[in-house]
């Protein structure tokens, strides 16, 4: 037993050890941190995906049965699960506008900005992934934009997806990115058709209200009318994603856009105008995702109708 | 917690009881089961009977980790206990399988579940309905458990149509502390817009961690590969900054060489 306050020698090496390891550690954040910065990829990823192309082992995969099946089917093979992530600072956007004249509709482009590069980085980094796995692609990829409750300046984009290999093709390019599932991912090649990359923007804008629509109607009556300016706001916002979108497709040379999913928000907020008037303008928020897609379609087999046996999907574990 | 097809340790009076009554209502030939009506014609057409509904439970106390405020860390201490308390649970649930004589379950669902009058407690939950072969082929896991699956009846089916069963469900976990940003890291970033390497680190690392822990698992119980990968992220009542990563899926092997599947028709279905 030491007396108190000392140290035995084997306490000492242990703690020397353990500085070393924590040192360790912090240097590999660091790094990580470093190659993050330059769009890169953490050194744990790097090296488990070093790691599985030097010694293939298991496959891992984020398909359910059928889709692994489809997959396989389709003439390719799951190598491993992969994803990628940024966590993006959206920087502030002032509106300090109280008065009328001179403002109207407009894109928030500092957001929109941030949102698109925030996403760009995460699929770049899922590419990254796949790249360092030896896939040809990556099938199923879900992107998910989230927030943290410890910033709510923060935005996350998250790309998970499950890269995979076809069988006797040599390597060619780096690895094509869809979102599409398995099992449309297999309806699409045996259609004779390609997928070429996966397509995506944002567009946020600002809409003034104006004198119709402020103060929800309470000066003009009660009767029903549209709200010109917000569906024009609406109109513009997906403009503005839908173009970014259009000019990514053909850019990767591709004849169309398919498996597209909208998200849409709008959301309120009061403007003080000075003398305890307010005036509620609407932000709203336009997300667009696809896979662009290229060939020649092969004859489409007239489909069959069945009664399925199948249930509808659901979330099977909940934490 | 080592696995003893016997044990009833942790088993209340109650669940004896149940127990000891299903397996004498089995000679009978009745069974329970989660399954809906399509999973339970599936499995039976898989050539398995349903059981009984088997259930492993935990209530678990996490202990306590001091976290580095400024720090990007692994809290071990947490996800041992998230792990070992999953774990126990599973454990549980497979030597209740085991004593109704079953060869696996089907459709294991994990839940975790916290209340009211324990802060730090909270209880870990597998429930899955156990199966046997009809013909007693034997279809365990290879280290002598019963094979667990978190898939549903049709899933189960197709796999082993097409050349595969499950071995067992796998999981990795990683608990991790995202550190606080210091005043000043906030002042240089007003008004900017920028990535912020340290946090896209801190969740990548530890989303890393937990889907390599499960690789090794599957690695370990020799499967061919993982499937039916779920990602969950959550913070357990831990505050906002610590955040668990939980990989889970099921292994699977392959039975004969061959896995074509036949190709498949184009149907519109009048399900709805």
């Amino acid at each position: 037993m030491p007396l108190f306050g000392r140290k035995s020698d084997e306490e000492r090496h242990q703690e020397a050890a353990q500085d070393r390891q924590r040192g360790a550690a912090q240097r590999d954040q660091l790094l990580s941190q470093e190659a993050l910065a330059a769009g890169g990829l953490p050194l744990q990823a790097t090296r488990r995906l070093q790691d599985l192309a030097a010694h293939p082992g298991i496959f891992t995969s984020d398909l359910s049965v059928d889709e692994f099946l489809l997959v396989k089917q389709a003439g390719f093979e799951p190598v491993t699960q992969v994803m990628g992530s940024s966590i993006y600072h959206v920087g502030f956007q002032t509106r300090g506008w109280s008065g009328w004249s001179g403002y109207g509709t407009q894109e928030l482009q500092v957001v929109t900005r941030a949102m698109n590069h925030a996403r760009e980085l995460a699929l770049g980094r899922l590419q990254q992934e796949a790249t360092l796995a030896g896939a040809d692609a990556v099938v199923g990829v879900r992107m998910t934009r989230g927030q943290y409750e410890w910033s709510t300046d923060l935005i996350e984009f998250q790309a998970i997806g499950t890269a995979v290999r076809q069988h006797g093709r040599p390597k060619d390019g780096s690895p094509v990115l869809t979102n599409l599932s398995g099992q449309d991912f297999w309806k699409l090649v045996n259609a004779g058709y390609a997928p070429r990359g996966i397509v995506a923007a944002s567009s946020v804008f600002y809409v003034v209200a104006n004198w119709q629509t402020q103060g929800g109607g309470n000066w003009y009556g009660w009767g029903n009318q549209e709200m010109q300016n917000f569906t024009a706001g609406m109109y513009q916002a997906r403009a503005g994603a839908m173009d970014r979108v259009h000019r990514q497709a053909a850019a990767s040379g591709a004849g169309g856009i398919v498996g597209v999913v909208i998200d849409r928000a709008a959301r309120e907020v009061e403007v003080g105008m000075g003398n305890d008037v307010t005036r509620r303008d609407m932000i709203i928020t336009f997300h667009v995702i696809g896979t662009a897609v290229t060939g020649r379609p092969n004859v489409i087999p007239r489909p069959q109708a069945v009664v399925s046996l199948d249930k509808s999907k659901e979330p099977k574990n909940e934490l | 917690m080592s696995y003893d097809p016997t044990s009833l340790e942790g088993v209340p009076t109650h669940g004896r009881e149940r127990i000891q009554r299903t397996r004498s209502a089995e000679s009978r030939g009745f069974f329970t089961s989660d399954l809906s009506v399509n999973e339970f014609l599936l499995v039976k057409q898989a050539g398995f009977d349903p059981l009984g509904l088997v259930v492993g439970t935990s209530i678990y106390h996490i202990g306590y980790q001091q976290s580095n405020w400024s720090q990007n860390q692994e809290m071990d201490v947490l996800t041992q206990a998230m792990y070992h308390a999953r774990e126990l649970a599973m454990t549980r649930m497979e030597e209740e399988a085991d004593q109704l004589g079953a060869d696996g379950v089907v459709g294991v669902r994990l839940e975790v579940g916290r209340y009211e009058w324990g802060a730090n407690l909270a209880e870990f939950l597998a429930i899955g309905t156990a199966v046997k072969h009809r013909e007693g082929e034997l279809h365990r896991a290879p280290n002598g458990r019963p094979f667990t699956s978190d898939l549903s009846g049709q899933d189960f089916w197709t796999l082993l149509s097409a050349g595969y069963r499950p071995v067992g469900m796998v999981m990795g976990n990683c608990v991790y502390h995202v550190a606080h940003q210091g005043l000043r890291g906030w002042f240089k970033q007003i008004g900017q817009n920028q990535e912020m390497p340290n946090f896209t680190q801190a969740l990548y690392d530890a989303r890393e961690l937990a889907m390599e822990r499960m690789q090794a698992e599957g690695e370990q119980a020799g499967a061919e590969g993982i499937v039916g990968v779920q990602l969950h992220e959550r913070s357990h009542g831990w505050g906002s900054h610590v955040i668990e990563f939980f990989a889970v899926g099921t292994a699977i092997v392959p039975v004969r060489p061959d896995h074509e599947i036949q190709q498949p028709a184009m149907v519109v279905t009048l399900n709805d």
